[in-house]
């Protein structure tokens, strides 16, 4: 594994052209979110602003709003706060491509029954051959990737269907903001990883005719959803005062939610193939969308860098990435967890 | 329990006028049945099944849908769709929040061995005119009401996925939500009026399907959908399939069901006490009859299959486990009056 030098601030390693350190050590995300603090300061997100929200996108429908829901603590949260603190009526979506743990489907079943939501499940083999590919043909881009820009076109696909205007992620501060949307592929710390994606996908999707309709990028998945339907896709971490710590200790006791064994970031996702998707990004890249997280929620002062290093260390053993690559029919040949 | 004659050959209580009891204690059906016997050969033919299939195969994302429940029929229904007929199903599993958690688990694990994509929707929809149900002491089946809403479930989810094709695991005893009989007519006598008394009532339940037509009115403009089983054609009895399915998916039978080896609603149970405590017979009945007289089923097994008790276990802890899920005591039941 390499041995990039990283930054002092956050812990993005350096990677040109994407991410630099100066003379300091401080890499140029965090200089520039220096710059522009005193301005982001003066805008901060209120409460309000969510339910100002919520008001105005009204379901005609059944439902108020679709809550894209792993079973994790952050959506498990999201689901909990807009049934309990926003008194909406939620559909629960959860997709399974294959690899959800069972500990995860346990928590939102129990979550919908306590809450008394709704709850719909779709699990599908489809992107099986997919995620193969990329192990098989040693490409960089990010298994992660690939897979939100199918969940969320599945989401969307739902939200049109049951005509839901609301869609609900639970996104952090860290993951996403605003005024930008889910994985945020294009943004300077992304980009190597969203041009390896997006050139996997070109070839890819050109030469299997299973994938022929696959969107290409998150872009495309958003811009053909809003053809005729006005949606919005809101997180009410985004918005509320809570930090994880704390919704996490409210659903463990309103919702009997229970945290996963093994995780990687530790306490995060429930997601067998992450383990996978993580361990190729930082072989191929150097960090995974959970460093660019985590940077960003040290440089907004809701995590400390010790924190960070601390859960961001690989905790998972070679056997569970032998386990996920046999899943896939594939093996993964000189595995190398040291990083 | 009410203390109606039952027919001696099948298993039906005599309710005038739609049952009636001769000298020899035999009803008007089995009287009616043996003077048009022999009625030869009524057994479909499976090239019949073919045809249809044939006529839907390839035409969009899915062949068709199979509702799943995870009971014996409905898993070996899926097993055939998949694997004998090759056809592409979606399975759709409804859960009214009393699906017995080990078919669920049925399902999953079927979906996952056959690689078939599964959509499981749990819905809180009905608990409300359950509740209102066991307190008035109705004497409907539940099922009656139920099969309304689920069968919107089955028709939308068709319309939405565009599958022209509805596959449910129907045994050839089973009333199809086709046909109309005397028997079940009056069962359900007094079921328009609790719809009416419901839509007035609640908010939500003000568009309630009347009747099946409706929900097929709804939905038919959009899709024409074709409902079939492939019970309806096969030439393998249930003690065949189900040893299919045990060795091929793995499927477990379900720790309590009624009548036995059958349903997985964890609410039928109270509704089929209600129902028979107040008719003398219920659905079941009317299903375990029909097999009686075409010699698939001795009366003895019947009568055995289709003992209720909620006062002695098991059936008094799941009584009590549903009352709670309801919100309700043992005291509501019938509004407080000896049961």
């Amino acid at each position: 594994m390499n041995s990039k030098k990283i930054c002092g601030k956050c812990v993005l390693p350096e990677s040109p052209p994407d991410i630099f350190l100066n003379e300091e050590g401080v890499c140029n995300l965090c200089v520039e979110h220096e710059r522009a603090r005193e301005r982001m300061r003066s805008e901060k997100i209120l409460e309000t602003d969510f339910i100002k929200i919520l008001d105005k996108y009204k379901s005609k429908g059944e439902y108020d709003c679709l809550v894209m829901c792993s079973g994790g603590k952050d959506s498990t949260a999201a689901l909990y706060f807009m049934k309990e603190r926003y008194k909406k009526n939620p559909l629960a979506f959860t997709f399974n491509h294959g690899f959800e743990t069972e500990e995860a489907l346990d928590n939102i079943h129990r979550a919908s029954d306590k809450l008394g939501v709704d709850f719909l499940y779709f699990k599908s083999d489809y992107m099986k051959e997919m995620f193969s590919a990329v192990v098989k043909e040693d490409a960089s881009a990010v298994i992660c990737h690939l897979c939100s820009i199918w969940y969320m076109r599945l989401t969307l696909g739902i939200a049109r269907k049951f005509n839901i205007p609301i869609i609900v992620a639970g996104w952090t501060k860290g993951q996403s903001t605003k005024k930008a949307l889910a994985c945020e592929i294009g943004k300077t710390e992304f980009s190597s990883m969203a041009d390896s994606t997006r050139d996997f996908l070109k070839k890819y999707t050109k030469e299997n005719p299973k994938y022929r309709d696959f969107p290409l990028s998150m872009d495309e998945v958003l811009a053909k959803a809003g053809r005729g339907f006005k949606y919005i896709i809101v997180s009410p971490h985004w918005f509320l005062p809570y930090d994880a710590a704390e919704y996490t200790s409210i659903i463990e006791k309103e919702v009997g939610w229970k945290m996963p064994e093994l995780s990687y970031p530790a306490e995060s996702t429930n997601c067998e193939l992450n383990f996978l998707s993580v361990y190729l990004s930082m072989k191929k890249h150097g960090y995974t969308h959970y460093h660019v997280e985590m940077s960003k929620l040290i440089r907004e002062g809701l995590m400390t860098r010790e924190d960070a290093l601390e859960k961001l260390k690989i905790n998972f053993s070679e056997e569970v990435l032998d386990e996920v690559a046999k899943k896939l029919n594939c093996k993964i040949e000189d595995v190398d967890l040291d990083v | 329990m009410s203390a109606k004659r039952v027919c001696k050959k099948c298993v039906l209580a005599e309710n005038p006028p739609v049952i009636l009891l001769n000298d020899e204690g035999v009803c008007n059906i089995c009287l009616e049945q043996e003077k048009s016997a022999p009625r030869g050969q009524d057994r479909l033919l499976e090239t019949e099944l073919v045809k249809v299939l044939d006529k839907y195969r390839g035409k969009g994302e899915y062949d068709c849908l199979v509702m799943c429940s995870g009971g014996k029929d409905s898993t070996a229904a899926l097993y055939f769709m998949k694997n004998r007929y090759k056809v592409n199903p979606l399975a759709l599993t409804f859960d009214n929040g009393f699906e017995d958690k080990k078919a669920v688990m049925n399902v999953r694990r079927a979906t996952n061995k056959l690689g078939v994509d599964l959509y499981y929707y749990k819905s809180w929809y009905m608990k409300d005119m359950f509740a209102e149900m066991v307190k008035k002491g109705t004497n409907f089946p539940a099922c009656s009401i139920c099969s309304l809403w689920y069968m919107q479930v089955v028709y939308r989810t068709a319309a939405q996925y565009k599958i022209p094709l509805i596959v449910g695991g129907w045994t050839k005893g089973q009333v199809s939500t086709d046909e109309e009989h005397a028997e079940m007519g009056y069962l359900c006598k007094d079921l328009p009026d609790f719809i009416e008394e419901m839509r007035k009532k609640y908010d939500k339940y003000k568009d309630f399907p009347r009747h099946m037509e409706d929900v097929k009115k709804k939905y038919r403009n959009s899709r024409k959908a074709v409902l079939v089983s492939p019970h309806w054609f096969l030439p393998v009895t249930a003690e065949e399939y189900t040893a299919i399915i045990k060795k091929e998916l793995g499927w477990e039978e379900q720790d309590f069901s009624y009548p036995a080896g059958s349903t997985n609603c964890l609410f039928n149970y109270l509704g089929s006490y209600l129902c028979k405590k107040d008719m003398g017979f219920t659905h079941f009945h009317i299903e375990c009859s029909k097999l009686i007289r075409s010699g698939q089923m001795t009366r003895e097994e019947a009568l055995e299959l289709l003992r209720i008790n909620p006062f002695e276990e098991p059936g008094a802890s799941l009584v009590r486990e549903v009352l709670d899920r309801l919100g309700l005591e043992k005291e509501d039941i019938c509004g407080g009056e000896e049961c």
